[in-house]
């Protein structure tokens, strides 16, 4: 036995004696993280599209697939990508998370998005040159922005709102967990074992309850994109970066509800 | 060893668990605290190991004030304790319990097993390392709860009512124990109100009666 090995084994004896609360900490916290998850991808899809270099390149008639390729490579010579190109029977009113101008979609038989990345451009008549098709290039709306602005400061709001209401409800848990091990504990501080050692099982199962929390949130998330699939609804498909923050943010929920459970434990030693 | 000046212990709202004491326990002694249910033994046990503040006077372990100290971990680690309810992890193993107070000290992994299997052996306990408490007798879960006190060669090993659980067969077997370990110099310092083991083993004692020493 060394200490490592008994503190698993005391956290996981912990979490298996008070398996419910534990779970209902982690669901009641996966629930919140997703509400962030969510927040988190509408804020990171309204942030960064909108301030991206978004073109419509409008194209008349059909579009052979030798001309859409080279259209592709001069894009690409310039660094400018090809997000998505819109027909209309597509019929997407939405782009992530930009409306796509009404007008737009009745007279254009073929559009293509082009993100040139931040300070560059499409330019028309440069395009023009080459692919004679090519009526027009438009600037992405900026209009969404004030919107989104607002949008923006809303969530941001809420989430810090969120993740303040997961602290505390992880420190309740971790406090709780404290009461149900008392006697262990008391037992422990007999035999002289220091704050540290008692608390790492804590530690452990507030850092358990954060990754299960951020892990969960994902599934959910997931599962719910999953349901949703028909809705054009990429303003809250979840991508990696958002998955991944969620579980690091579970894990920093975790982190900081242990530590400061912990803290606040140590004022009332008794004496 | 052990020194109290003029100690003086309050329960609230006012209960005085101990008047006034002052006393003195030399290196490697056998020491009774005795007297009646009530009379402040277990309080003045709880001094020693820093369980609790008292309310006037001072006291020294091993020359040191430990009156003030805020954190009585490294106290205690010096100080084995023994409980009438014996106080062992019931979710762990025989060999775990001795083992725990040896991961507390940072005892590196080797040196615990030899460790905890040699106390095992003393306390005749060796076959039963991988039961858990409940499946012991009494008697037994108290010879554990000795080897776990022990574990950290203290300097001091405090018994309160240390028997009291047991039928007198195990209780002698019990003091036999302390017996041989206080032989080996540890100063023990046993809290009982039998007054039957105290015919039996002959030792010092302090009687204490509502909280002021009578005799010495
Ligand atoms: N934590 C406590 N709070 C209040 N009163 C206590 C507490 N512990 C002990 N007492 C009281 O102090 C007195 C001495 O108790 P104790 O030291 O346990 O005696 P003993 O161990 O000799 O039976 C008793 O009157 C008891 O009721
Ligand atoms: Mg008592």
């Amino acid at each position: 036995m060394n200490k490592a090995k008994y503190w698993i084994g005391t956290f996981l004896s912990y979490i298996r004696k008070d398996t419910f609360r534990v779970m209902i900490t982690i669901v009641i916290g996966g629930f919140s993280l997703l509400i962030f998850a969510i927040t988190f991808q509408i804020l990171k899809n309204t942030t960064h599209y909108p301030e991206r270099n978004r073109s419509y390149i409008f194209v008349k008639g059909k579009i052979s697939k030798t001309e859409l390729k080279k259209m592709t490579e001069i894009l690409k010579e310039r660094n400018i990508k090809i997000y998505r190109i819109i027909t209309p029977e597509y019929k997407l009113r939405y782009l992530y998370g930009e409306k796509i101008p009404e007008e737009l979609l009745k007279i254009v038989p073929l559009t293509i998005v082009a993100d040139g990345g931040i300070g560059k451009r499409v330019f028309p008549a440069e395009l023009q040159k080459y692919i004679e098709k090519i009526s027009s290039v438009a600037p992405g709306e900026s209009k969404i922005r004030k919107m989104a602005g607002m949008i923006r400061t809303f969530l941001i709001i809420f989430s810090i709102t969120l993740i303040g209401g997961i602290i505390v409800i992880t420190i309740f848990t971790i406090q709780l967990s404290f009461i149900s091990h008392h006697e262990e504990i008391e037992i422990l501080k007999l035999l002289g074992a220091d704050s540290i050692f008692i608390s790492v099982p804590l530690f452990l199962e507030g850092i358990f309850i954060g990754t299960g929390s951020g892990l969960l949130a994902v599934v959910f998330f997931i599962l719910m994109k999953a349901a949703w699939q028909k809705y054009p609804a990429n303003l809250i498909s979840p991508d990696f970066a958002t998955m991944g923050t969620t579980i690091l943010l579970g894990i920093a929920t975790g982190v900081i509800s242990s530590f400061l459970s912990i803290v606040s434990r140590r004022h009332d030693e008794t004496g | 060893m052990i020194e109290f000046f003029h100690v003086t212990k309050i329960y609230p709202p006012g209960i005085y668990a101990l008047k006034d004491v002052t006393l003195k326990i030399r290196k490697g002694e056998f020491v009774y605290i005795t007297g009646p249910s009530g009379a402040g033994k277990s309080t003045l046990m709880s001094l020693i190991y820093r369980g609790t503040r008292p309310t006037d006077g001072k006291i020294f372990v091993r020359g040191n004030d430990i009156t003030g100290i805020d954190n009585p971990a490294k106290l205690r680690r010096e100080i084995g304790i023994v409980f009438q309810d014996f106080k062992l992890l019931k979710h762990r193993t025989i060999y775990e319990n001795v083992a725990i107070p040896l991961l507390i000290a940072g005892v590196k992994k080797e040196k615990i097993e030899s460790r905890v299997n040699y106390l095992l052996n003393f306390v005749g306990l060796f076959s039963k390392r991988w039961a858990y408490p409940d499946e012991l007798s009494g008697g037994e879960q108290q010879r554990v709860a000795i080897a776990r006190a022990i574990a950290n060669d203290p300097y001091i090993l405090l018994a309160d009512e240390p028997t009291g659980n047991l039928d007198e067969e195990m209780a002698i077997e019990i003091i036999y124990l302390l017996k041989e370990i206080n032989l080996k110099g540890v100063t023990v310092v046993l809290a009982t109100h039998s007054t039957e083991i105290l015919s039996l083993f002959p030792a010092r004692i302090i009687k204490i009666d509502h909280g002021e020493i009578v005799s010495e």
